[in-house]
């Protein structure tokens, strides 16, 4: 009867194994780490949001779309550098 | 880090004065992997076109993958050069040869004007008019408390956007000082699904919305006639599947806790102030077991959109995924007709 356990282990790990699957499954850990409070919160905050000096490439006078880009630059007769990622330049990247 | 390496080189900002300087998304500009493909779809998007035409002269010529980097061209939309480039330095060059072949095209080319470029669907054009409208910074932090820490140098950003509707459900009717209330799932989810991403070192995917369990709650701080202030708590876990995902792929999974203050004025309906934190563990693994530890740390700011600043009206990265009727999508979704095609690097 004591080895019933194991060869239910064993058997539930060759399985994981030939289904590709993790060894070990569990329920999702209850309880939530609290690491925010109210007296920590403002130092969170300005661990995570950016600073001025952080963001010089906004300094520069970037317009928002390449439409915008192409009136301008026909309007003021100069040529367009138009910069693009995957993600908004000034978002997302 | 392009974005800092080659824009604070005093070169290339002397440079800059001599061009017309924009910015964009360029998936969308691309009509997705490959323009071809867009473009036999149906894809018309004046804007669109005109980028792909001009970006096929480019760095990564004509066919499918990114098109990002640097372009110069005239206002016609004819290519004076193009780089993808972290070097402040060879970006530099690109635009000095940039310059020299503007200066030489003659004059009839530098006065051709585009056929069309004007777009015919922009996803800022769905900012929500009196809605709640939410700057996001993303950070790794090094440690489970602030204590000591230093900022990570990299960072990124993105917006949440909520309509006017949606924003007042975070208030009760009668709220009651002291008391505390569930805030509708949706407003949850769409924070889970579509911005408490692994982004803080580039673009992640979204989560399903049966990925993503949690809660929020609003607990009422102060309330008089003319405003209501509260304090939001929340707490959550996202898996994803990186197995089945096509484009970009969200993180295995996610354990997420959250607290905010906020306060919301009464009169116009709007927030007057808000600031949510949400700290996250992240896993490589979707399945939870009891002794696992979180592989990094990391950290969501979220805080109101400042209105006199441009770039504060770009719209959410997913803005497509959100579960709103208020979004106006385009008249070709990329996502639908390019979901076979390899995922996007």
């Amino acid at each position: 009867m004591k080895c019933k356990p194991f060869f239910a282990l064993l058997l539930t790990i060759l399985a994981s194994i030939w289904l590709g699957e993790p060894v070990v499954r569990g329920e999702e850990p209850s309880g939530v780490t609290e690491r925010l409070d109210a007296d920590n919160f403002s130092q969170w905050c300005d661990l995570i949001r950016t600073r001025d000096s952080e963001l010089a490439w906004q300094q520069l006078p970037w317009l928002a779309s390449f439409h915008q880009g192409l009136v301008e630059a026909a309007r003021e007769n100069k040529p367009l550098l138009l910069w693009v990622m995957n993600g908004h330049p000034m978002g997302c990247t | 880090m392009g974005r800092r390496s080659v824009w604070s080189r005093d070169e290339v900002q002397k440079l800059t004065r001599h061009f017309v300087l924009a910015t964009d998304e360029v998936w969308r500009l691309q009509g997705g992997y490959d323009y071809r493909k867009y473009q036999a779809a149906g894809g018309d998007d004046p804007e669109c076109v005109c980028f792909q035409e001009m970006a096929a002269q480019g760095h990564f010529g004509a066919g499918g993958g990114t098109k990002q980097g640097i372009y110069a061209c005239t206002p016609g939309g004819k290519l004076l050069g193009s780089i993808n480039s972290l070097s402040a330095e060879a970006v530099q060059k690109m635009m000095e040869r940039s310059l020299a072949a503007w200066q030489d095209l003659p004059a009839a080319d530098r006065l051709a004007r585009p056929t069309a470029s004007q777009p015919k669907h922009r996803w800022e054009w769905s900012a929500p008019q009196g809605g709640l409208i939410l700057k996001e910074t993303i950070r790794y932090l090094q440690d489970e408390s602030p204590e000591g820490q230093t900022p990570d140098s990299r960072f990124n950003h993105d917006f949440a956007w909520f309509s006017a509707e949606e924003a007042r459900r975070l208030i009760p009717a009668s709220p009651v000082m002291g008391k505390t209330y569930e805030v509708p799932p949706e407003i949850y989810r769409r924070l889970a699904r579509c911005h408490l991403l692994n982004t803080a070192h580039g673009e992640g995917g979204t989560y399903h919305a049966h990925q993503v369990q949690g809660e929020l709650s609003v607990t009422i701080l102060e309330v008089d006639p003319q405003q209501v202030r509260i304090q939001l708590r929340g707490h959550g876990v996202s898996t994803g599947s990186r197995k089945k995902a096509y484009g970009l792929a969200p993180a295995a999974r996610i354990r997420t806790e959250l607290l905010g203050f906020a306060r919301f004025d009464r009169a116009s309906g709007q927030f007057s102030q808000f600031e949510l934190i949400a700290l996250g563990q992240l896993y490589h693994s979707a399945d939870a077991v009891a002794s696992d530890a979180a592989d990094r740390n990391i950290g969501w700011y979220f805080t109101l959109a400042d209105p006199e600043r441009p770039f504060d009206r770009l719209a959410p990265t997913h803005l497509h995924a959100y579960d709103a009727s208020w979004v106006e999508q385009p008249g070709l979704r990329l996502h639908d007709y390019q979901s076979t095609q390899p995922a996007q690097k």
